[in-house]
């Protein structure tokens, strides 16, 4: 069942945006449960040796970012149905991340809500793109 | 025209040196080994031998120089050791030699070269005996490596399979590291915590890191889920890994290499949980120009 | 002189196996010596005299390598400051081995020396020998491990 106030905002609603500032700890803190240990995340010498201006957010915390936005907004119950993003820049740590998002498309025969996702970094580019099919509850 | 690898049983191609003094004073500055053993004739006999002696690690570093020679550019040797069973005057002449003793394919596309070697004096005694493994590696050819590297990843099947416990603090660190409130149910991208490659379980093209072109960058270039219910505290997740792509494009900052996986996550019943796939890329600079050498 | 072997029981003694000790005198497995820094500038001297020994034969290319940083383990090793055992008749460098993990970049290295193994054992004609090994193993800046390289001492006792 889509919730109302999902059904209120309709197809084309912009969610609220969000910002989000990584810290270097935090890169350390998502590598640690992510299993993701590659040096370009917090080793800055490295990162450089590898063709950054310096140490990266991990792309998929940028995607988890975005899946939080859009499934925080959809409302208890709101579960990822499928979810993919596509990376186009990079952010460096530290930098402002702005979480930006849409309802794409909404299925209420299905109870799906469509979700467009993007984040925008300092210089305004789209460094991530995501889209997501959510659905409410009822989950195996 | 590549060039083959060593076959065994193979001897190689002897070797006849005199050491001077000239050359072990020059070894001797390198090793910081002066001990006079070495250079004068008294101490020598008053320490047991009849003449100076060759010191032992010269002979292994000769033998280490010829196997570069015998085993040919491709290969580099990961390891050698040598005994030293038998003292060798000064000025004599040795022979050095050894053969390849197997030869074995490794799943990424290299061999593992095993040999023996020895250094013997002029009445054939063994005063040297080593062996060695080095590593020979296919010609990279005129670009990446695509077909290598294809046969290693087993594009198109099934590569490996993994079982990883989803422990609440596993689904609570992750939560916190991303900024959400943690829950039962995992969040939306903690497929990425259970794979086997970002794990290193599964690791089989690092040789893409030691291409001979310098690599300018790459990351993931996408991620996707598709999910049957959400991942859970106490899931027991068993990760099969295919590899379902891998080619090559010319990018702005050079040569993007492109591999796409598949990632099949199944409960401890065996039903399916949720299916990922992702894309990788490493980019390269492959100068035209370079590889004509 | 052929000796005819008269009683079918009468067998060669059978050399004795290597048995590994904790400690000989004050020589002690795990005896770590103060870690050192050193540079690849050595490993430039070792070409060079290489180059001169072999130069006749041609030129040979051979990547850098742990054994071209320390072309001696033994001495190395001595020269960190490890303990050599001294009441022995005879005192012999017994062999070497190297170890290359990753390849030697331009940056120094740190070198740990260590006594990783000590064995005994008798020879057949009643001589008791003991083999020190030495190892040490060297990091690059980046606490990763380059490669080790091991060096082995024998000593060799009086005939008992």
């Amino acid at each position: 069942m889509i919730p109302e106030h999902v059904t209120a905002a309709g197809v084309g609603h912009e969610l609220p945006a969000r910002v989000r500032v990584t810290t270097a700890a935090q890169l350390v803190r998502y590598a640690g449960a992510a299993q993701d240990f590659s040096g370009i995340h917090f080793d800055v010498d490295y990162a450089r040796r590898r063709g950054f201006d310096g140490v990266i957010v991990h792309g998929l915390l940028k995607a988890a970012f975005l899946a939080e936005l859009g499934q925080d907004w959809a409302g208890a119950g709101a579960w990822y149905r499928s979810f993919g993003a596509r990376y186009t820049g990079t952010d460096l740590v530290g930098a402002p991340i702005v979480c930006r998002g849409r309802v794409a498309s909404l299925d209420p025969a299905g109870g799906q809500i469509g979700l467009e996702l993007w984040t925008e970094n300092v210089e305004g580019r789209t460094t991530t793109t995501a889209t997501g099919i959510i659905e409410i509850g009822e989950s195996a | 025209m590549t060039t083959a690898v060593p076959q065994a049983p193979q001897d190689f191609e002897e070797c006849t040196v005199e050491p001077s003094t000239e050359h072990l004073l020059r070894w001797a500055a390198a090793a910081e080994d002066f001990s006079p053993i070495h250079f004068d004739a008294q101490v020598a006999k008053a320490r047991g031998f009849q003449d100076p002696v060759v010191h032992g690690p010269w002979k292994a570093a000769v033998l280490r120089r010829l196997l570069g020679r015998w085993l040919g550019p491709n290969a580099t040797v990961r390891s050698m050791s040598a005994r030293y069973l038998r003292p060798d005057p000064v000025g004599r002449a040795l022979r050095f030699g050894g053969s390849l003793v197997s030869t074995t394919s490794m799943p990424d596309g290299a061999y593992e070269l095993r040999c023996a070697v020895w250094v013997r004096d002029e009445d054939d005694r063994v005063s040297v005996d080593g062996d060695c493994t080095a590593v020979f590696a296919p010609d990279p050819g005129e670009g990446l490596p695509l077909d290598r590297l294809r046969a290693a990843v087993k594009l198109g099947e099934d590569a490996g399979s993994f079982t990883y416990r989803v422990e609440s603090n596993d689904v609570v660190a992750f939560a916190k590291a991303i900024g959400a409130i943690p829950a039962a149910d995992a969040p939306a991208t903690f497929f990425a915590a259970l794979d086997p490659v970002e794990r290193r379980d599964l690791d089989l093209d690092g040789f893409l890191h030691e291409l001979p072109f310098p690599m300018t960058g790459g990351g993931n270039a996408f991620n996707e889920v598709v999910y049957e219910r959400p991942i859970r505290v106490g899931d027991v997740i068993t990760v099969t890994t295919r590899y379902t792509e891998v080619y090559e494009k010319k990018g702005s900052r050079g040569t993007l290499l492109f591999r796409v996986r598949v990632n099949e996550m199944r409960d401890a019943t065996g039903a399916l949980v949720a299916i990922s796939r992702c894309g990788h890329v490493l980019s390269y600079r492959i100068d035209a120009a370079e590889v004509q050498k | 002189m052929r000796v005819t072997q008269t009683n079918a029981q009468a067998t060669p003694p059978a050399r004795a196996e290597w048995v590994e000790l904790d400690c000989v005198d004050d020589v002690r497995v795990g005896d770590v010596a103060t870690p050192q820094q050193i540079t690849i500038e050595g490993a430039d001297r070792l070409r060079a005299a290489m180059q001169s020994a072999l130069g006749d034969i041609g030129d040979i290319e051979v990547p850098m390598g742990i054994a071209d940083v320390c072309p001696d383990p033994l001495v190395f090793a001595l020269q960190a400051g490890l303990p050599r055992l001294t009441n022995f008749a005879q005192t012999i460098d017994g062999g070497s081995a190297w170890c290359d993990r990753e390849p030697i970049g331009c940056e120094p290295l740190y070198a740990v020396s260590e006594i990783a193994q000590i064995a005994a054992r008798t020879t057949s004609d009643g001589r008791r020998l003991v083999r020190v090994d030495y190892r040490t193993r060297f990091t690059n800046p980046s606490g990763v491990l380059v490669g080790t390289a091991t060096g082995s001492s024998i000593h060799v006792g009086s005939v008992e």
